[in-house]
């Protein structure tokens, strides 16, 4: 920059002077200045330099041919009008530039006419100018940007050449707008126009030319679609604008003179044109998809003669209105090209291309003597059963029609109104029923499908304190409440025999209540539980649960059965390694310096780590050591790790309460404490590994669980992912 | 007058085995000590019938003898269903018994858990348990042979354990390892006839310092002379006494004899004393069977037999074959042989090896070796001196009257030592 005093006038550059510019005040004060006469190009960008003022400098040039040789004109937006000469300091030259204060200043897009006119500036590259930088960068008030677009409108007005006429205009019951007319320059294929209605908008349309005998050479007829062209009047069309070769011309509707179609009339007529329309061949299916027939609330599916069938199983909604449609689709010909979800109320759900093929190899048989599929049904074809998940708003199918479209190869179309039914989760055993869970395509559906519909699903309601099982006492009896209240989820009678015999006379039963939740099936020997607790000194309850609780869902009923200031959740796999463990695990609890939940280290039968406890960034498994000698475990304070182990742990009542409890926002038990532990994070808490008490881990693989606990574990997992959390043990 | 209960699973009266007529052995050889008096509590089932009011009967039996009948028991834990009959009627019965100490052999039956009713009922008395086989360590029926291929195993450990039954699992194995070590934690003294033994419960975890070698008693009546011999008659008579089942090695032995050349076995006969084939496997029973048929006249079945008739039995023989495959502990049968002066042919593994000294007053061969078993009875058949130097060198074994004397000091041991503990906290206060 230069010194105020001019002392640095050697690096004054006379050819960096702009003699001529102009200056068009726009809506909310900023100044498109129009400058001419430069020997070379002004920067694209720059700072602008008034005074103590400085400002970025934005513009673009174009050369310009005359008498005098080639000159150099263009357009800058400034924030505000100038009043003297500018500065514009080019850093990328490490010179000044000097530009003229405006000679002319106006309010409408007359001088940008004139500059194309003029000097022979493109219209084009000035139209670009202005969307670029002033259509586009309209982020401020609503009415300063309908202004600018008023001016934008108002210059395409003014420069753009009339090519030709609009002479029909027609809104087809899909919506979109169809227009046709004739052009001398319109080129057939996908482009984009800018309409002039009240208002400027860029569309993309479809065009297609035919032949028109009374229309000279190079003139031709046209006909476009513009597919995005919703909720607005065609008739209020007064021009559109197209560009070809740099230059902007202008397809101008005559008032009174152009021709609506009413909306039942225009398929007739765009299926009359078909014949007649040349272009490339996406671009006349689009004409076709215009053409196809639309849903009226009948069921074309079921007797089509056509060898095709399909059929839903299941049309259900998440809360948050996301769709999972179940079903299978039989079509041996492949005569379907697209398979839709549609409503009254603007859905548009395309499944084929994002669904998850199951095989169906019923239907094989069920079809065998259909005379549509005779002969046509390949036996080792079975794939035809799908599932697939549709993003979706509930105000889409809320008192709409919903249907199913399937869209032919010859785009003519198959109906079938659906019914939604809204999800619970309640319904996920039966939906997951019908999904094997051990086929290839699993883990698609899991993360593809299953996920994303559950992720607002939330899992079965708690049980409401009210009409809550009533715990039965057991064993010895006291009416104060100890300071540890034990949860104990089983299933067996068996598999609390060695619980209660590790128990039994230690110090750690004389600071517990031992609180048993089993379902009813497990109520068999479960009268012996008294006399047991009775043989062995032990203090605690029994609460009956019923079969679909999760195990989760049995810890918080314990939980609101008891009233222990301290919670241990444990499952009868964890057995104690000595007693005096719950005086330790307490001692460490009361030292972390996060509450939060511990474990004890868990090992395995052989000796083995099964929970060591693992850092949270480290490792991919559940513990950074799993399965390791018992040599890796680490000793000393209790390390934080990314959750606690699921078989036993011991935490703070009111934490816990904090939390939520222990049955989450996931499905099944596999990952509970995972769901748990980011829980408790997030509301101030830890989870733990104790590094002084260690447990037995004696679970059985053989009881790892059912097919369909599998599966809700693969989505709970998945759910997981979703969340974009990574925790050691669930698969990223 | 200190007072020792003596529990075992069965009454010898009822149910003739090993435990059976060692723990009674002891409870008559207690008896006899001066200043003790010893009870006895055994285990009784069906087909015995239970009265309506309570598990604790007498059958007829002396007055210091009860029977407690039971019939839930978990074989797979040791452990009874019915606490509530243990803690209804054993207990009761403790409290009212009021022993010093408490010696069990064997908990089938009562269930693991009348340990811990023990204490509950006598607080701190001592609490002795004999061990009479492997069954804590060993789910195969407390055998240490491996379920599927019947090979001997030399350490028990859930996982190894889980090799022979996957059904089961590694996790219900160690379960079951915890809950029984949860209860013999009460225990004060370990005894057991065999070192061997010991030895492996030692391997499992048992602490060595609760581990006493005490053999057992043997009340054997009159010594049977030995089988007079014709001029130039051989020694020629074995005799296999025991339950004829899988693991006693009856198989091995008959095979032995089959294989033992007719012109060496000439006139010798194996009188097989034992009983109980039809309750063991068809598999079993049917190759048994096969290799008696083959046998034809050199074997001799001569069914089951009582205590009471071991003197007549074993004049009519020279050898006691002792084939068992599974490591035995110390077998009642060793120690009948040897008080009647018989040299025994074991196999030489475990209890086996440990009481019968091989080529000092028997003869060890191969464990379920038929062969090496075959090589040891011609041996015995023909050196004409052999049966005589072993008969020679062999050791009376334990009198009842010497265990009782054993045990009682050991008992006496544990009640000093509780009443030590128990003094302590006093002298404590006190200063």
């Amino acid at each position: 920059m230069s010194p105020a005093d001019g002392s640095d006038k050697a690096l004054w550059d006379a050819t960096r002077v702009v003699p001529q510019t102009q200056a068009i005040v726009l809506a909310g004060g900023r100044v498109l200045l129009i400058f001419q006469g430069a020997v070379r190009p002004l920067p694209r960008s720059g700072l602008l330099i008034r005074g103590a003022e400085e400002a970025p400098w934005t513009a673009e040039c174009w050369s310009v041919a005359g008498a005098e040789g080639e000159t150099w004109c263009g357009l800058a937006l400034l924030p505000s009008l100038p009043l003297a000469e500018l500065c514009v300091w080019d850093a990328a030259d490490g010179c000044e530039w000097r530009l003229a204060p405006p000679a002319r200043i106006d309010v409408a897009p007359q001088p940008l006419v004139d500059l194309v006119r003029g000097a022979g500036v493109d219209s084009r590259a000035v139209f670009g100018f202005l969307a670029r930088h002033l259509l586009a960068g309209s982020s401020g008030r609503a009415a300063e940007a309908q202004a600018h677009r008023s001016f934008a409108r108002g210059f395409l007005t003014l420069a753009a050449e009339r090519d030709g006429f609009i002479e029909i205009l027609a809104t087809p019951d899909g919506g979109g707008l169809f227009a046709q007319g004739w052009s001398l320059s319109l080129g057939a294929g996908a482009t984009t126009v800018a309409s002039v209605t009240d208002d400027l908008a860029m569309r993309e349309v479809e065009v297609a030319l035919f032949e028109r005998p009374d229309i000279l050479p190079p003139g031709r007829g046209f006909c476009f679609f513009a597919i995005g062209w919703r909720d607005e009047d065609a008739g209020a069309v007064d021009a559109v604008f197209f560009e070809c070769r740099g230059r902007l011309l202008r397809l101008d509707v005559l008032p009174g003179a152009v021709r609506q179609l009413e909306r039942d009339a225009t398929i007739p007529h765009v299926v009359a044109m078909l014949p007649r329309l040349e272009a490339p061949t996406p671009t006349l299916r689009a004409f076709k998809r215009v053409c196809r027939p639309r849903f009226h609330g009948e069921d074309t599916l079921t007797g089509t003669a056509l060898p095709v069938a399909a059929a839903f199983d299941a049309l259900l909604q998440a809360p948050d209105g996301a769709l999972l449609a179940t079903g299978w689709l039989l079509d041996p010909l492949h005569r379907v090209e697209r398979v839709l979800v549609k409503s009254t109320g603007n859905l548009y759900a395309h499944l084929d291309v994002t669904w998850c093929e199951m095989p169906r190899p019923d239907l094989n048989r069920a079809f065998a003597t259909d005379p549509r599929f005779t002969g046509g049904l390949d036996p080792h074809e079975t794939m035809h059963g799908f599932i697939a998940h549709a993003p979706a708003r509930l105000d889409q199918t809320r008192g709409a029609e919903t249907y199913l479209e399937l869209v032919l190869d010859d785009e003519t179309c198959l109906f079938q109104p659906l019914n939604v039914t809204p999800f619970t989760a309640e319904r996920l055993p039966q939906l997951l029923s019908a999904i094997s869970a051990t086929g290839p395509e699993l883990e698609r559906i899991v993360e593809d499908q299953l996920s994303p519909f559950l992720a607002s699903v939330r899992p079965r309601a708690r049980a409401p304190r009210r009409g809550m099982p009533r715990p039965m006492p057991l064993g010895v009896r006291e009416a104060e409440p100890r300071e540890v209240a034990a949860i104990m989820p089983f299933e067996r009678f068996a598999s609390l025999q060695p619980v209660l015999g590790l128990l039994a006379g230690t110090p750690d039963a004389e600071r517990m209540d031992l609180t048993l939740v089993a379902p009813r099936s497990a109520a068999e020997g479960l009268e012996r539980l008294d006399e047991a607790l009775r043989f062995y000194g032990l203090r605690g309850s029994l609460i009956i649960a019923s079969e679909q609780e999760t195990l989760a869902g049995r810890l918080d009923l314990g939980v609101a059965a008891t009233s222990g200031e301290r919670l241990l959740c444990w499952h009868p796999q964890a057995l104690p390694r000595g007693p005096g463990w719950l005086a330790t695990l307490i001692a460490e609890a009361d030292a972390l310096p996060v509450p939060g939940l511990i474990s004890p280290a868990l090992v395995y039968e052989d000796g083995s780590i099964c929970f060591g406890g693992a850092e949270a960034s480290t490792s991919a498994g559940g513990c950074a050591h799993a399965g390791y000698g018992e040599v890796w475990l680490g000793r000393g304070a209790p390390r934080p790790v990314a959750s606690a182990a699921a078989a036993v742990a011991l935490v703070p009542r009111e934490l816990l309460a904090r939390a939520g409890g222990f049955a989450g926002q996931l499905f099944g038990d596999a990952y509970a404490h995972v769901d748990l532990a980011e829980r408790l994070r997030a509301t101030g808490g830890a989870s733990h590994c104790s590094g002084a008490v260690s447990f037995w881990m004696l679970d059985d693989p053989a009881e790892a669980g059912s097919a369909m606990n599998k599966l809700m574990s693969r989505i709970d997992a998945a759910l997981l992912a979703r969340r974009g959390r990574h925790f050691p043990g669930v698969p990223a | 007058m200190t007072k020792a209960l003596i529990l075992s699973h069965a009454h010898p009266t009822f149910s003739i085995g090993g435990a059976q007529v060692a723990s009674y052995n002891l409870f008559q050889g207690l008896k006899a000590q001066d200043g003790w008096d010893a009870h006895y509590l055994a285990g009784v089932g069906p087909p015995v019938a239970r009265h309506r009011a309570t598990p604790l009967m007498s059958l007829g039996q002396g007055p210091d003898e009860t029977l407690f009948w039971s019939d839930d028991y978990d074989w797979f834990h040791l452990g009874s269903n019915d606490l509530d009959g243990l803690m209804r009627h054993f207990e009761r019965f403790l409290a009212d018994l009021k022993p010093d100490v408490v010696n069990f052999h064997h908990v089938m039956g009562f269930g693991i858990q009348a340990l811990r009713a023990t204490r509950r009922a006598l607080g701190d008395v001592p609490i002795i348990y004999t061990l009479h086989e492997y069954l804590p360590i060993c789910a195969n029926h407390g055998q240490m042979i491996k379920a599927r291929s019947g090979a001997l195993c030399s350490k028990g450990s859930a996982s190894e354990c889980g090799v022979c039954f996957p059904e089961i699992g590694p996790a219900n194995l160690m379960r079951r390892e915890l809950f029984i070590k949860s209860f013999l934690a009460e225990v004060d003294a370990f005894v057991s006839p065999s070192r061997f033994l010991l030895g492996r419960f030692a391997d499992w975890g048992l602490p060595p310092e609760k581990l006493v070698m005490i053999e057992n008693g043997l009340e054997g009546g009159q010594p049977a002379p030995a089988r007079p011999l014709r001029k130039g008659g051989r020694r020629n008579r074995f005799a296999f006494f025991g339950q004829l089942n899988p693991f006693k090695g009856i198989g091995t032995l008959v095979d032995a004899v089959n294989r033992v050349p007719a012109s060496v076995w000439d006139d010798a006969i194996l009188y097989v004393f034992g009983g109980n084939l039809e309750h063991q496997p068809e598999e079993f029973q049917r190759q048994v069977k096969d290799a008696f048929r083959v046998a034809g006249r050199r074997i001799r079945f001569m069914g089951s037999y009582k205590s009471a008739d071991l003197p007549a039995l074993m004049r009519e023989v020279d050898w006691v074959v002792v084939p068992s495959t599974w490591w035995e502990n110390a077998p009642v049968v060793i120690q009948e042989a040897f008080f009647h002066g018989r040299p025994i042919i074991a196999s030489g593994i475990g209890g086996m090896a440990e009481k019968v000294r091989d080529g000092i007053d028997g003869l060890h061969f191969h464990v379920g070796n038929a062969e090496s078993l075959a090589e040891q009875m011609t041996r015995a058949m023909r050196e004409p001196a052999l049966w005589e130097a072993l008969r020679g060198r062999i050791r009376p074994p334990t009198t009842a009257g010497d265990a009782g004397r054993q045990h009682a000091a050991l008992f006496q041991r544990l009640l000093e030592r509780r009443s030590a503990a128990t003094a302590a906290p006093k002298l404590a206060v006190l200063r």
